[in-house]
């Protein structure tokens, strides 16, 4: 079992550590602190912009799926209205019975 | 848009979204460099990195109206990203099974040479350790010293309790020191 102690004097090693590396690397990538915005470099704007991008093109493709299967569905829908239609005028019973109306 | 926290600015986007991205696109610019370098340190490669970090982004932008506030947006954000860094790995693991051995030879050669890639933008001694590291170690060492979680925060992204997180990122340091030790980079290690 590690004590609150032992465990926080680990930590502060380890963020010294990643402070020291990212001192070293260039002074716009990785930070333990939160990122500037005027630090943002070319590559990150990029990929923000790809994401956006991306994110409204979901949202055309994900409408225009929706769109289709609604239209897809009301047309199959009226289509078997149709069929039902015929059907049942085209049943023996109903031929039987119009042929009766008829001689009536 | 700057002035605003990231409550107001997902207020906003639960408002405007669709058909208004500026308030996702602050919050893009206000997380996304971070996230992504936290995907490439938990991935180890630029692809899949950049994939993870588009996908964990896509889910906020259609998931952002579900999202209750009952945490803070980050932890959110970081829980979407911890589980589809997870996922990337699984699926690598299961291809990399299935592959294994048909293209061992060729493999070996691919990986050095995506290696010698990913070092233009993974370098550093901080970068080989962690990349020496097992998957679970690697993602706590990422997600507390790159993505500068909180341990609070770090186990609201878990879902696990206070203690179990620091047992387990106590554990991921001390395997961080031994490799780190083995590198020869023992200075700032006691």
């Amino acid at each position: 079992m590690i004590t609150d102690a032992q465990f926080l004097e680990q930590d502060a090693q380890m963020l010294d550590i990643f402070k020291e590396e990212a001192r070293g690397e260039s002074s716009t990538s990785i930070q333990v602190d939160q990122i500037s915005l005027n630090e943002l470099e070319l590559e990150d704007l990029r990929r923000i912009e790809r994401i956006v991008e991306r994110a409204k093109f979901t949202l055309v493709v994900e409408h225009s799926v929706s769109f289709l299967f609604k239209t897809l569905g009301s047309g199959v829908s009226e289509l078997a209205t149709a069929t039902v239609g015929v059907v049942k005028s085209a049943s023996p019973k109903n031929a039987a019975k119009k042929i009766t109306d008829d001689k009536e | 848009m700057d002035a605003l926290s990231d409550d107001e600015l997902v207020a906003r986007c639960k408002a405007e979204l669709p058909y208004n991205v500026n308030a996702y696109r602050e919050l893009l610019r206000r997380h996304e460099p971070l996230v992504y370098r936290s995907c490439l340190k938990m991935l180890g490669s630029v692809q899949d990195a950049e994939e993870a970090c588009q996908d964990s982004f896509l889910q906020v932008f259609h998931k952002i109206g579900q999202f209750e506030g009952r945490s803070a947006f980050k932890t959110w954000l970081y829980r979407i990203v911890y589980n589809r860094c997870i996922e990337t790995r699984r699926k690598d693991a299961r291809r990399n099974q299935y592959h294994a051995k048909l293209k061992e030879e060729a493999e070996n050669e691919e990986l050095s040479n995506s290696n010698k890639d990913s070092h233009n933008e993974l370098t550093g001694r901080v970068h080989d350790v962690i990349a020496e590291m097992n998957g679970d170690e690697r993602r706590l060492i990422t997600l507390r010293y790159i993505s500068g979680l909180s341990i609070q925060e770090i186990s609201d992204v878990l879902e696990i309790g206070l203690s179990a997180t620091k047992m387990r990122l106590y554990r991921a340091q001390e395997r961080f020191k031994e490799i780190y030790k083995d590198m020869g980079l023992e200075g700032g290690i006691k």
